[in-house]
């Protein structure tokens, strides 16, 4: 644990107390103030990836410091597109993920600057570690409804779930008669959001592993917790085809089985990382 | 039929859950072991029958068929799975068997060409999966070897050339060059088992002690481009001594010779070099001077004999051993110390004086990195002691002045592939751009230096890549069709009807 006494880290932690600010005031109901606070965290959080992106000169998603930055930013427009869109709330949860993403980035991850080594310059580099970011903070969502589908009556009623006119709009014949079907379909829909990114991150992460070492899979520990990752979404989708709705708690608790996955895949194998290296290993 | 279906689903449902225990276990049991688990025997099966259930699937669900997006993410699968089985070792080891089996018969019913074109070409029977080719620069070879016995497994119908190999480095974040203490490391026997270094601080004119030892150091010089000052007359020289023990020395600059009576031999000095480099081998052998990279003086001398033959003999500053005459001639390259520094704008190597405490007595030492050079060292074991006699065997402890650190930008591999004496493909592979040709990637994998510099390359079998690429592509335009433009063209028909409602 060590502070990041510069520009950056400052920035950041100023972020992380937004984003605890934003959490309270969404659960304390005061939403103008909340969805005020939250558009001001973006801003700095945008601003914290500007700053670095001009400090290393290149995109800045090479070590998990930068990779925690990015996702810590693309949580606000993430919050927009489910309301606007899929009709779907909890933005406390939503600042909740956005805190603990940049938790490790401020206090825990090396924010050195270090040279792209060859293994990492490809054009696909971008594009698997960002449809991976995303698709992360996207399941983490998905992971806060599920949740509150688990708590179900212990929640209170969510009011504003699912805008009127999103439902008519996409789920006609939809009706929530209770907490626990509301958020298991607001679970459902940013699932669905989230895995094609999942499957992009995982076939575009082959594709470079041949490219650059000869083999689009190669059976390593990261490789396989993020098939499973991806495996426990895919079951769950094939269940709530054959069940539907019926059995919303099951749902719920394959979707939080799936971030505990991802958790998994992310953390285990590059904690192990940081101590030894590995094909995986982003810290050099 | 209802109870079917449910009943491949929940088959299905099981299936997803198998592979995931399976993956679980595999990802504690480590990448090797897994990859063996996973292409086992009764995974095989597995597999087989994760094949089978995805064509029942199709049979019994019509709705699987008629949505494109549900037949390309169901179909991709067995793309996905058939490619992984076509390109896996197994397969290899069983097309190889199959087609020295078939190639008799095969030839006799088509004629030796088409014969060939069907076992080789279509059943892709003379492939192996994977191995090595390690080239030295100059070389060429077509010899695939096994990574585990280094052996040769395969030839490859064409040979692959390395012609040369370089690395290129970032520039150095910081110019300026550190300055370490290297300590001895003992284990708990008391032996001497490793050094460990570490970076002293230093502000000039400022004392500082050096951790680990009883010596104080004060910085009193660092020039960041320094050139070399040697004692006034003192110049690199040829030391010649002849079987009788008589000594010549033959001053090193070309043009320079020297005539012995025994052996009657006149030696000459033909050419200096500042980093002696050696690339290729045997006929091919070429040597050249790389200034700046690399620490090698060398000196090239001829000895004619009276006969008028001639040989070319090289001689290294570092390595005394290599480059004799034989007959009883020992011939050394004599380089003289340098004794300090002056400044130089045109030197990439810089130069630092220090005064060393110890013992109540100074003394003043040039810290002097030579042209090339990564680092300077200097054994400070004659002012501790302390030293134990193995550590002070090693220079230990010991000053150094080390240049920053390196990070590698790219390891470049120019590659070219001969069939028949014709260049027929030309790369510079580099890590992220491996090299395709006749149904095989080169990958650049590692690279050393003895015996002159050499390149390993990955060689890996191109067998069953496209269906494994065309079923990525499935899968990543199913799952985008079906999760995000199948909805959001409902949301905006949706948004449409209701502007459409509003209007009325």
């Amino acid at each position: 644990m060590e502070l990041k006494p510069t520009s950056l880290g400052f920035l950041v932690y100023a972020v992380m107390t937004v984003y605890l600010v934003v959490a309270a005031a969404y659960l304390a109901r005061l939403r103008r103030l909340a969805e005020g606070l939250y558009a001001f965290a973006f801003v700095l959080a945008v601003g914290a990836f500007g700053l670095r992106w001009y400090e290393v000169n290149h995109v800045p998603l090479q070590n998990l410091f930068e990779v925690c930055l990015c996702l810590g930013m693309l949580i606000w427009p993430i919050t927009l597109f489910c309301r606007r869109f899929l009709g779907v709330g909890g933005e406390a949860g939503d600042a909740i993920i956005g805190f603990a993403i940049l938790f490790p980035a401020g206090f825990i991850f090396k924010a050195e600057m270090q040279h792209l080594p060859p293994a990492l310059q490809s054009p696909l580099f971008i594009p698997h570690v960002a449809s991976y970011m995303l698709a992360y903070v996207i399941m983490a969502k998905a992971a806060v409804q599920a949740m509150a589908a688990l708590a179900g009556s212990f929640l209170p009623e969510p009011d504003e779930f699912l805008d009127d006119r999103v439902l008519r709009a996409t789920a006609p014949s939809f009706a929530a008669p209770n907490a626990c079907l509301a958020w298991e379909e607001g679970a459902y829909r940013v699932t669905v959001l989230g895995f094609p990114l999942l499957t992009l991150g995982l076939l575009l992460g082959a594709v470079w592993g041949k490219i650059a070492w000869g083999d689009y899979w190669n059976w390593d520990p990261k490789e396989l917790w993020s098939l499973i990752s991806w495996l426990v979404f895919l079951g769950y989708f094939h269940f709530r085809y054959m069940y539907g709705k019926r059995f919303p708690r099951i749902n719920a608790s394959l979707v939080l089985a799936g971030l505990v996955a991802i958790i998994l895949t992310l953390l285990w194998v590059n904690l192990a990382n940081l101590f030894k290296g590995g094909m995986h290993s982003y810290a050099s | 039929m209802r109870i079917a279906r449910h009943a491949i689903l929940w088959v299905a449902l099981l299936v997803i859950a198998a592979l995931i225990v399976l993956s679980a276990y595999g990802a504690l049991i480590g990448a090797d072991s897994a990859k063996e688990l996973f292409n086992s025997v009764p995974l095989v099966a597995f597999w087989c029958l994760l094949i089978l259930l995805l064509l029942v699937g199709f049979i019994a669900f019509p709705r699987l068929v008629k949505s494109p997006a549900s037949l390309l993410m169901h179909l991709a699968p067995l793309f996905i799975l058939a490619g992984a089985m076509w390109g896996s070792e197994k397969a290899h080891e069983v097309r190889r068997s199959v087609g020295q089996a078939l190639m008799p018969t095969a030839t006799k019913l088509l004629g030796p060409s088409k014969a060939d074109q069907f076992v080789n070409g279509w059943l892709e029977a003379g492939k192996v999966p994977t191995g090595y080719i390690a080239l030295h620069e100059g070389e060429e070879d077509n010899r695939i070897l096994d990574r585990g016995t280094q052996q040769p497994v395969a030839e490859l119908p064409f040979k692959v050339r390395l012609k040369s190999f370089t690395i290129d480095y970032y520039p150095p974040r910081d110019d300026r060059w550190s300055l370490m203490i290297g300590l001895p490391v003992y284990d708990a026997g008391g032996d001497l088992v490793d050094e460990r270094r570490a970076t002293l601080k230093w502000a000039p004119d400022r004392e500082t002690p050096i951790t680990g030892t009883p010596i104080r150091l004060r910085v009193l010089q660092y020039l960041p481009h320094a050139g070399l000052l040697f004692e006034k007359g003192t110049k690199p020289y040829v030391e010649i001594t002849t079987a009788e023990g008589q000594t010549v020395t033959l001053p090193a600059e070309v043009g320079k010779e020297v005539e012995l009576k025994n052996p009657p031999l006149k030696i000459r000095v033909e050419k200096l070099f500042v980093n002696l480099r050696v690339q290729g081998a045997g006929a091919e052998r070429q040597i050249t001077d790389s200034p700046g990279e690399g620490s090698n003086p060398a000196v090239a001398v001829t000895l004619t004999q009276p006969d008028g033959t001639s040989r070319t003999r090289y001689l290294m500053a570092i390595m005394p051993m290599h480059g004799q005459a034989g007959e009883g001639l020992t011939m050394t390259y004599v380089l003289p110390q340098p004794t300090g520094a002056k400044p130089d704008p045109e030197s990439k190597v810089p130069a630092m004086e220090v005064q060393l405490t110890a013992d109540g007595r100074s003394h003043r030492v040039w810290l002097l990195p030579q042209e090339g050079d990564r680092q300077a060292s200097l054994s400070l074991a004659p002012l501790v002691p302390a030293a134990k006699a193995e550590a002070v065997q090693r220079g230990l402890p010991a000053l150094y002045l080390a240049a920053p650190r390196q990070d590698v930008k790219a390891y470049k591999s120019d590659v070219e592939i001969l069939e028949d004496y014709r260049r027929m493909a030309h790369k510079v592979v580099e890590v992220n751009h491996p090299l395709h040709y006749g149904g095989y990637h080169f990958y650049q994998h590692s690279y050393g230096d003895q015996g002159g510099m050499y390149s390993v390359f990955s060689v890996v079998s191109d067998s069953g890549l496209w269906p494994v690429w065309i079923g990525f592509g499935m899968l990543c335009a199913a799952t985008v069709w079906r999760m995000w433009l199948t909805p959001g063209w409902k949301y905006l028909m949706g948004e449409a009807e209701q502007k459409e409602n509003a209007k009325c």
